[in-house]
């Protein structure tokens, strides 16, 4: 071996790294070669000399100060940590707290939107209103809009109510039987055969809010509204309030309106009374007789089948001037024979 | 009255088990899948993952002095080695909760001092770790004032200075090689590590730290021989 390779192994000789052989090598190697062997002598003293080193004692205030900064450490990340939350935590806090939020929302939207028969019986009943001062486009888009089903919307409940109040005042006298003729299934043709109709006094019911017989003369518009609002929605409102108390549903009103035929007699009091009987001939139910400014109005509700029997009965004890189809799908209709008198009779 | 005893002796042999295991648990409840530890750190090393900061402690009397050495003969400056020491021990406390156990915990807490050393030689200005130093101008670096802690106490005063002197200036001549000469030098001739916990602490393979040692040594000697003269 040379002694550069020599030089090379003498610290894995030192650590006892180097087979036998090798190890023999370069003893014998060393004890040839001065210059080896000094710098194997060179390589043990400087290990020596190192492993000769004395410790160096710490400051002793140093475990005092590792332990003092470990505890204040501790005691901001306790703080800290009560305020800002690792985000394995936090995260899934968030998301159920926005999970929370969305349930909350929608069960407050739902649980203080307004039930559908409430807007209707809220509005003021648009078929009045709107006729009796309205040009006819727009009684006609609010007879549409009356007509959809309400949503749940209390925006657009109160714009209705705004557009109500908002109706041009003045007395245009228009025949209430237009208006009487509008809730539903009205058509222009049976408006038209209204307006050549004598007058058939109308009053607002005061729960349905249509438009129904009326004892007093017709008035102006505001007047009408603001009847609609201290008669109609006010008491609606005290009936449901209490009902709402008492933990019982409001009852359902109908939504349906009377087949009505008109007559007209020299003596409507007799043909009125044989309209009542034959109403309750046909196993009429609620025939009741009202009258008013001169016509007499037989109501009741009968079975629907026994409707055309009824519209041929009436034809033989009296000239019918006109059958309004009303509506209605339920197990009883509503009808009504209103008799008028004859202004040609004695 | 046998009966009596009998059943007693059972009581307490099963309350002395139920002691032990409810000792032995603590120091087996570090870390999930990693061997348990063998050295006598583990059980201190246990109650800081618990919680209990008062553990550390005994940690950091334990193992200060070593530390201090190492972060002391690799930077050679008796202040910066007491920042480093503090500096290290801060961070194993932070991150004890991820130490393993797969080696002893004096290798990784002694592996973190001196990669805060290798650090602070790297952000250092330079001029006290890398320009070369003159053997004879150091006494402005406020190192004498250091307590050695000499091999015998009855040593004569003189000697002591003569001791002394030689140390500061062995000392300078670590300062003057390399990093990586100094922490490999410094951790196997002067502390003393053995291979594979220098192959631990370093996280590198055994041939490295072999030939790094080596050309460590080649270079030591060499500076060594300039500031003595002869060795022999």
């Amino acid at each position: 071996m040379k002694c550069s390779e020599i030089e090379e192994r003498l610290d894995a000789y030192l650590e006892n790294f180097l087979q036998s052989e090798e190890r023999a090598a370069i003893e014998e190697h060393c004890a040839q070669c001065s210059r080896c062997r000094s710098a194997l002598e060179d390589l043990k003293r400087t290990k020596e000399v190192l492993g000769k080193l004395d410790e160096v004692e710490p400051p002793a205030w140093l475990a005092e100060k590792v332990m003092a900064r470990i505890t204040a450490k501790e005691k901001s990340k306790g703080w800290l940590q009560r305020f800002f939350l690792p985000l394995h935590v936090k995260v899934p806090v968030q998301a159920l707290a926005m999970a929370l939020v969305v349930v909350i929302s929608v069960y407050l939207y739902r649980s203080t939107a307004p039930e559908p028969g409430d807007l209707a019986r809220l509005q003021p009943p648009p078929p009045v209103a709107g006729s009796l001062n309205a040009p006819a486009k727009k009684d006609v888009d609010t007879k549409k809009r009356f007509e959809q089903p309400p949503r749940p919307d209390t925006q657009r409940a109160e714009k209705k109510k705004a557009q109500a109040s908002k109706v041009p005042a003045g007395p245009v006298p228009v025949p209430v039987q237009k208006a009487a003729a509008v809730p539903k299934g009205g058509t222009r043709a049976d408006e038209a055969d209204a307006s050549r109709m004598p007058p058939v006094p109308l009053k607002k019911d005061a729960i349905s809010g249509y438009a129904m017989t009326q004892d007093a003369p017709p008035v102006a518009a505001p007047e009408k509204a603001e009847r609609f609002k201290t008669r109609g929605a006010a008491p609606m409102a005290a009936r449901e309030e209490k009902a709402a108390e008492c933990n019982i549903a409001a009852p359902e009103i109908p939504r349906e309106t009377p087949l009505q035929i008109i007559v007209t007699s020299a003596d409507p009091s007799d043909v009125a009374r044989k309209a009542r009987g034959i109403m309750m001939s046909l196993s009429g139910k609620e025939v009741r007789e009202r009258t008013g400014n001169g016509s007499i109005i037989i109501s009741g509700l009968i079975d629907p089948k026994r409707v055309s029997e009824l519209k041929s009965r009436v034809a033989g004890i009296a000239m019918v001037d006109e059958v309004r189809t009303g509506s209605g799908e339920g197990p009883l209709r509503p009808v009504e024979v209103i008799v008028l008198k004859d202004p040609a009779g004695p | 009255m046998i009966h009596i005893l009998t059943i007693g002796n059972w009581i307490t042999r099963l309350l002395m088990q139920e002691g032990t295991k409810s000792a032995g648990g603590l120091s087996n409840s570090e870390g999930k899948g990693s061997r348990p530890l063998a050295d006598e750190d583990s059980q201190y090393v246990a109650l800081c993952i618990q919680g209990e900061p008062q553990a550390f402690e005994v940690l950091v009397r334990r193992h200060q002095k070593k530390m201090f050495n190492i972060a002391y003969r690799m930077t050679g400056n008796y202040d910066d080695a007491a920042d480093i020491v503090q500096e290290s021990f801060l961070s194993a406390y932070k991150a004890i909760k991820n130490f393993r156990g797969e080696a002893k915990f004096s290798t990784w807490l002694y592996g973190i001092v001196v990669n805060h050393s290798r650090n602070r030689i790297r952000h250092a200005s330079g001029k006290a770790y890398h320009e070369p130093v003159s053997l004879d101008a150091d006494r402005a670096t406020g190192n004498e004032s250091r307590p050695i802690d000499p091999a015998s106490g009855e040593m004569p005063a003189i000697d002591l200075l003569v001791r002394k002197e030689m140390q500061e200036k062995v000392q300078q001549c670590i300062n003057r090689l390399e990093k990586d000469h100094r922490e490999i030098l410094v951790l196997r001739d002067i502390q003393g590590f053995s291979y594979e916990e220098i192959t631990e602490m370093l996280g590198l393979p055994d041939g490295t730290v072999k030939s790094r040692l080596s050309r460590a040594r080649s270079a030591i000697k060499e500076s060594l021989k300039k500031v003595f003269g002869d060795l022999q």
